[in-house]
């Protein structure tokens, strides 16, 4: 079942000048008529490099933005018509948003936990639960604007799931923390759609996290969806599985033959060869070697990794290829 | 809508503004230079010229000090939480803007109590004037001082909401353009004649002048204080439609090119 809906979503900056700044600004298209579905209980990652449109489209799903057309239903409802009630919902975190710094960790919560129409006794609850995860309970009584940016992005954390969201959209939310804390979030977020079922759109820079956390991506590219696939078939697109064998000297000769024969590329360092192969095909590879005879004495296998597929569609968003 | 997310942005900023002393201490700072420099100058035109003017113009500041200090106090929330970048938090969550503007008319409530007791007191203490002696007519015209207050607010609030914290300068300006069309400290005859039309545009013209007569003459100009109803109703309605406009054009271009 779908929570979250997105048809024909298009974001265009008109033109014009602004009475302060003077300048003129060309139309742009930001979003260009994209649609997908948020599937329950699934992590969808968000990729693109930067002025993809990633940012417009996640403001434009949290009403912040008001799209040019197209429609947006979260729960089977149209978003701009039960806006109040769909929010309740939806929970956001972003590392480049903060809450505001002249009231304490505690006083923060408990104001959002109020806007999002929690009873005193869940506030408490809730916060207390929250904070503790995210290890901030110690830190309730200190005032945001005195928090480090990690703390701060915990505490984002902490808002977003407050309300216990159905659907939760994360602009990057661990771009600020320390690597074990940005596992725990991982952990959590896992947690929380194993156990409540809850949906998440995710954006990261970091693709190892995206890989790890996301059972589908959608890649943006100027505006356009350009792929909607697993982590894994997006990296093997652009790359294959590398196999690399080192070769018993006696048998080099032989095992070079046998790749010429089969047509298979190779890249040789001394005694280390190294062949791009299918990750299905490696078994029957190896097992023919056997066949032949030819001893390798280590084996090491690299699987193509998303970071290879985003660095190529940076560089063809650049024109660099 | 929702009383309860309203009043929760509400307390939001009535802790905010407790924990900030500057912040707290501003408005009634500004409120009492003003009294003070408008009663002493009142003793001294009552002393050289024998002119019974001291109570009318004291009473005149505290009106507008009220509609002024809390206009501003309102414009001054949203501009907070344009420093604070927190707009994108308040505005991913159910709150809705009617929500925020019914958060800013609660707040703007006990602001107005708050210095109108301060001023009250104040020129009690140093002019001898006690503001309570208008009788009933107290309460329709801190009514529509109150209104008044939130027109000048969200008058104000209509150009950060759309082009940030950089015009906070016109905050200020925007906040004091009806002064000098109000006739506070001065009969309106002494004004020029285009002058003279557009404070009669201005329901904080007749709410002053009402109040000016009866310390005056202890007479009560009816259709006077009906104007100042009737023109802060529209003017009520009017601005805040211009700031609901302009939050939703602000949201055309994103609210999140709003932040500090």
């Amino acid at each position: 079942m779908s929570v979250l809906s997105v048809r024909d979503l298009i974001k265009v900056y008109p033109g014009k000048k602004s009475f302060f700044s003077r300048k003129e600004a060309k139309p742009f298209i930001a979003v260009n008529g994209i649609s997908f579905a948020l599937q329950e209980g699934e992590i969808l990652g968000f990729l693109g490099p930067n002025g993809a449109g990633k940012t417009t489209t996640i403001q434009m799903l949290l009403s912040i933005l008001t799209p040019t057309s197209g429609h947006i239903e979260y729960f089977g409802k149209n978003f701009f018509r039960h806006r109040s009630e769909i929010l309740e919902k939806v929970g956001f975190a972003s590392t480049y948003v903060k809450l505001p710094g002249n009231l304490t960790l505690y006083e923060n919560m408990d104001t959002f936990g109020r806007l999002y129409g929690l009873s005193h006794v869940q506030r408490i609850d809730s916060i207390k639960q929250n904070l503790r995860y995210f290890g901030l309970w110690d830190l309730r009584d200190k005032k945001t604007r005195a928090l480090s940016a990690g703390e701060s992005t915990r505490a984002m954390l902490s808002k977003a799931f407050l309300a216990r969201p159905r659907v939760v959209l994360l602009d990057e939310p661990t771009a600020a923390l320390d690597p074990d804390v940005a596992q725990d979030v991982r952990v959590f977020v896992r947690e929380q759609r194993e156990q409540y079922g809850v949906s998440f759109l995710f954006t990261s820079h970091n693709m190892n996290e995206v890989t790890e956390l996301c059972s589908r991506v959608l890649v943006l590219q100027r505006g356009n969806i350009i792929a909607d696939n697993t982590p894994a078939q997006l990296a093997e697109s652009v790359a294959k599985t590398k196999i690399e064998l080192s070769i018993k000297q006696e048998h080099q000769e032989d095992f070079i033959a046998y790749l010429n024969a089969h047509n298979m590329p190779y890249t040789q360092r001394g005694f280390f060869v190294a062949i791009p192969i299918k990750e299905e095909d490696i078994a029957a590879f190896l097992y023919q070697l056997s066949l032949k005879g030819i001893v390798y004495t280590s084996i090491s296998i690299e699987k193509p990794k998303l970071e290879d597929y985003f660095l190529q569609l940076s560089k063809r968003q650049r024109g660099v290829l | 809508m929702n009383l309860s997310r309203a009043w929760a942005i509400t307390t939001g900023h009535l802790s905010q503004i407790v924990q900030d002393t500057p912040r707290l201490t501003a408005p009634f700072y500004w409120a009492l230079i003003e009294l003070v420099l408008v009663g002493f100058m009142a003793s001294w035109i009552e002393s050289s010229s024998g002119a019974s003017v001291v109570h009318a113009l004291v009473a005149a500041a505290i009106a507008w000090s009220i509609m002024v200090r809390v206009g501003i106090e309102i414009a001054w929330n949203l501009l907070i939480e344009l420093w604070d970048n927190n707009l994108i938090n308040l505005f991913t969550s159910p709150l809705s803007i009617i929500e925020w503007i019914v958060a800013a008319a609660l707040y703007g409530i006990i602001a107005a109590a708050l210095l109108f007791v301060f001023l009250c007191a104040s020129a009690y203490l140093m002019f001898g004037y006690n503001f309570f002696s208008v009788g009933w007519l107290l309460i329709p015209l801190l009514i529509n001082y109150y209104l008044s207050a939130l027109v000048i607010g969200f008058l104000a609030s209509s150009l950060p909401i759309y082009y940030g914290v950089r015009v906070t300068t016109y905050v200020f300006m925007l906040s004091w353009l009806f002064a000098p069309f109000s006739g506070l400290y001065y009969s309106l005859s002494v004004m020029p004649l285009w002058a003279q039309y557009i404070a009669h545009a201005l329901p904080t013209y007749y709410g002053v002048d009402v109040l000016k007569t009866f310390v005056l003459t202890g007479h009560i100009v009816y259709w006077k204080l009906g104007m100042t109803f009737l023109l802060n109703g529209i003017y009520l309605i009017m601005t805040t439609v211009l700031f609901k406009q302009m939050f939703e054009k602000s949201k055309k271009q994103g609210l999140s090119r709003l932040a500090n």
